[in-house]
């Protein structure tokens, strides 16, 4: 599978887990989501706008990341 | 180093502060970490001006802290001095050294209206720029109201930059 499959397939993972997990998330850590969420969608927001380069991503891609791995380690393991 | 490796550690760093002002039991360590949070989100614009995306997200977060809080006006006093002390400090700087901000992101959404996708090729000795040309580009250089002119084509235009930006080839 090459690299550019495996960031869309390890993306793909990490959006499903975030919209998961968000159903089981607790009053006290809704900052964290929102923070979370909001820099998410401007920075996206941001990149639809510009000339992008791959490493403007790199903020969002960092968290799917986290979030797919998080499903792969302490769900399904 | 890219600036795009300071962004995501002052990110997290941030992301930090506003976690443990969550967890916060007194209003003291509340302040201490909003303190903190605010300085590192502004400090990020210098570091690089996109990371403006940075300084709303925490100012979000810090909003919502505000519905978990009994205190709300002690703790929204202490959001707004952490924030407007800070801003003020490192924007003022960022202000002076750089005042075309607003330029820079009207000739970023030029280049975008023109370009995909901006990439580079790297040969044994340099590295050569690669822009893939955007097929729904109509009369460029424009700025924002090439969107409203062409929403159709805007449309496919913001899809394909989002789609460009997370294909890793």
């Amino acid at each position: 599978m090459p690299v550019a499959g495996i960031m869309w397939a390890t993306s793909a993972l990490g959006i499903f887990n975030g919209f998961r997990l968000l159903r089981s998330t607790r009053a006290a850590n809704a900052p964290v989501v929102v923070m979370l969420g909001v820099l998410c969608i401007l920075t996206v927001g941001l990149i639809g706008l510009i000339i992008p380069e791959s490493r403007f991503v790199v903020i969002p891609v960092a968290i799917l990341s986290v979030l797919s791995v998080h499903y792969v380690l302490v769900d399904r393991i | 180093m890219l600036t795009d490796g300071i962004g995501v550690i002052i990110a997290v760093f941030t992301l930090i502060c506003l976690l443990y002002a969550s967890r916060a039991t007194s209003g003291r360590a509340t302040f201490i970490w909003a303190t903190l949070g605010a300085a590192a989100s502004n400090f990020s614009v210098m570091v690089r001006p996109s990371n403006m995306v940075l300084v709303v997200a925490w100012l979000c977060g810090r909003i919502s802290l505000l519905f978990l809080r009994q205190r709300r006006a002690l703790v929204w006093l202490g959001c707004a001095a952490a924030w407007a002390t800070t801003a003020a400090c490192i924007w003022a700087a960022q202000g002076l050294r750089n005042p075309q901000l607003g330029s820079l992101l009207e000739s970023h959404l030029n280049w975008g209206i023109a370009f995909l996708k901006h990439a580079a090729i790297v040969n044994s000795d340099r590295a050569e720029p690669l822009f893939f040309p955007n097929p729904w580009c109509i009369d460029p250089l424009s700025g924002w109201a090439w969107y409203l002119q062409h929403p159709y084509s805007g449309a496919a235009t913001l899809a394909g930059h989002i789609v460009g930006a997370f294909n890793f080839e």
